[in-house]
């Protein structure tokens, strides 16, 4: 074994062990509640979000597929990823970004209506207090 | 290396399933919320958009995994495919935009129906 090949070997085995005390930790915490997720697919609202289910799906379906792909190779190897994969990956993530920005649309909309209708009360009950006086 | 190449592919296996298991158990009980993933934000009322768009998820996300276990590499996706999926997307984006525009209008209306009344 070269002295390169013995470097490459003791790099790979500390990112091993990094990584691995690295996802105990997150999977520890995430059962324990530590990390909490109960809103990971809900919106701002606490309503649960379809294009953040669907990006959570496709994450896990593609993480999945490429780690199966990577090891049934002896030795492992990194597959080609079609672009129709990445057009999917980036529907799903274009809709993400596209209904967060409708849904802050709808919010202002509704901040606006709240001020508005605050305004409105508040002349009402000021006209109110003047014909008293 | 090759227990090196066998530790890491244990380790990647374990981090993957224990993290998905989590995700679906937590969905299947409860601790994920998913309270309105069919009813629209607006009208909180049943929507077919996010239905289609559901199972046009789901059935992507099948064909996904039973493709690349078949034939051990990733799919090229038919272009019907993809345009079918966008399709979907576009009629969700499409009911959500025109949900906000509605609300929107309404306001619109109301604030003018106020000028008009002073």
């Amino acid at each position: 074994m070269t002295r390169y090949e013995l470097l490459g070997l003791v790099i790979g085995w500390l990112l091993t062990i990094f990584i691995a005390l690295l996802a105990a930790k997150i999977i520890v915490k995430v059962w324990r509640d530590e990390i909490n997720l109960e809103y990971l697919i809900s919106d701002s609202e606490g309503y649960a979000s379809l294009s953040r289910f669907q990006f959570l799906v496709f994450t896990f379906v593609v993480a999945m597929s490429l780690f199966y792909l990577i090891v049934i190779k002896t030795p492992p190897d990194y597959p080609l990823v079609p672009n129709q994969i990445l057009a999917l990956l980036g529907i799903s993530g274009g809709s993400y970004v596209l209904s967060k920005g409708i849904q802050t649309g709808a919010t202002s909309a509704d901040t606006a209506t709240d001020e508005t209708n605050e305004k409105k009360t508040t002349t009402t009950t000021k006209a109110g207090t003047d014909k008293t006086e | 290396m090759n227990t090196l190449f066998t530790v890491m592919r244990y380790e990647m296996f374990f981090v993957i399933l224990a993290l998905a298991l989590i995700v679906a158990y937590r969905l299947l009980t409860g601790r994920i919320k998913t309270t309105g993933l069919l009813q629209d934000k607006i009208t909180h009322e049943f929507s077919p958009g996010r239905l289609q768009m559901l199972i046009a998820t789901t059935l992507v996300a099948i064909y996904l995994v039973v493709e690349v276990l078949e034939t051990q590499k990733f799919p090229q996706l038919p272009q019907e495919f993809l345009m079918a999926l966008g399709g979907s997307h576009v009629l969700y984006l499409g009911g959500k935009s025109y949900g906000v525009l509605a609300r929107k209008l309404e306001l619109a209306a109301t604030r003018i129906a106020g000028r008009t009344n002073r």
